[in-house]
């Protein structure tokens, strides 16, 4: 059971990520924060960072810099044009999987 | 917050210690957002705790070096290397099947080449390349194994199997060539008596020829690469 969840965590991430960009734009940090807000998904440094960098490196994500009161300039990503249909391409799916799924249940719970 | 030296310098250590377990060309990127990260996670903090060691809790609460070189998502696949020695081997066959070709009716007429007698090739360019015929398919046979095995750790499936098709294809195609040659070349052929001198065979029946013998090696490679089971990308 903890393997399944693991694979799925990590298979959902990008799609969560491309979630979270959705409609603004936000930095590292914040996407890490809204991520990690998500009890389920169990989300690290380690594994957000690189999945931001491979799909600005797809084309899917685009990168501006901002200065930061904080310390090092703040990168904000956003989602390119690319990025959008790839988002939309990841929801048709979804749907179409969640769907599939709950008729698969609902057919086991009426033959049972 | 402002930061000391002290602090800095832990941020730094931190920093360099993930760098030294990450790879490829995010590697960069990934150590800019994780500075900008642990800034933005000590100024938040900062606004709700105004304890000293914010620096110290801050990395403590960050994962261990170590786990960012576990983190596959970042790993490049880099193109299998037997698939590439096999196509560097590839060229030295084609000298020998050359010379192999000049040796039968089909190339009959082709003019002497002085580089099949000098002992460049007999010592050097003719042993290398027989090597390369035998060699390079076994090597492009064991590129797709591998590259299937690796599930998406090595790429250059195209490559490999390319390499693994190139001769069996080509001695094919000659073998067909040299069998037409040959054939049209004999006495029962209607179209050219024995007597005519050098056959001439029209352009308009050449180009055909060829674009079809093309089609033909374009779906073998296309029905091999679909059978290696390569990982699609």
């Amino acid at each position: 059971m903890k393997s399944w969840i693991t694979q799925l965590r990590k298979g959902l991430l990008e799609y969560c990520i491309l979630n979270v960009l959705r409609h603004q734009e936000a930095y590292g940090y914040e996407v890490v924060t809204r991520l990690k807000s998500i009890d389920e998904l169990i989300v690290t440094e380690s594994t957000i960072y690189p999945i931001l960098s491979r799909l600005k490196r797809d084309g899917h994500l685009r990168v501006r810099s901002e200065p930061s009161p904080n310390g090092p300039p703040r990168r904000y990503f956003s989602l390119t044009s690319i990025g959008k249909q790839h988002l939309q391409s990841m929801d048709s799916y979804w749907d179409a999987l969640h769907l599939s799924i709950t008729q698969l249940r609902t057919n086991s719970m009426h033959n049972s | 917050m402002k930061l000391t030296t002290t602090e800095k310098a832990k941020i730094k250590a931190y920093l360099d210690a993930v760098a030294a377990n990450l790879s490829g060309p995010e590697r960069t990127e990934t150590i800019a957002d994780l500075e900008s990260h642990i800034y933005e996670a000590i100024a938040f903090k900062a606004e709700n705790d105004d304890s000293s060691g914010i620096v110290e809790a801050v990395i403590s609460e960050m994962e261990s070096p170590e786990n960012y070189s576990k983190s596959t998502l970042i790993t490049q696949s880099s193109i299998c290397g037997l698939a590439i020695t096999g196509a560097i081997l590839l060229p030295f066959g084609l000298p020998v099947l050359w010379h192999v070709v000049s040796q039968t009716p089909a190339g009959d007429r082709w003019e002497d080449i002085e580089f099949y007698n000098s002992s460049l090739y007999h010592f050097l360019s003719l042993p290398l390349g027989i090597i390369a015929m035998f060699i390079s398919p076994i090597l492009g046979v064991m590129s797709i194994k591998r590259i299937r095995q690796a599930k998406g750790a090595f790429s250059g499936g195209l490559l490999a199997v390319a390499v693994a098709v190139f001769y069996p294809i080509l001695l094919i195609n000659l073998f067909v060539f040299i069998v037409v040659v040959n054939i049209m070349d004999r006495p029962w052929s209607t179209a050219v008596p024995l007597d005519s001198g050098p056959v001439a065979v029209p352009i308009f029946i050449i180009i055909p020829v060829i674009i079809t013998a093309l089609i033909v090696n374009a779906l073998i490679f296309r029905s091999v690469y679909k059978k290696s089971g390569i990982q699609q990308p």
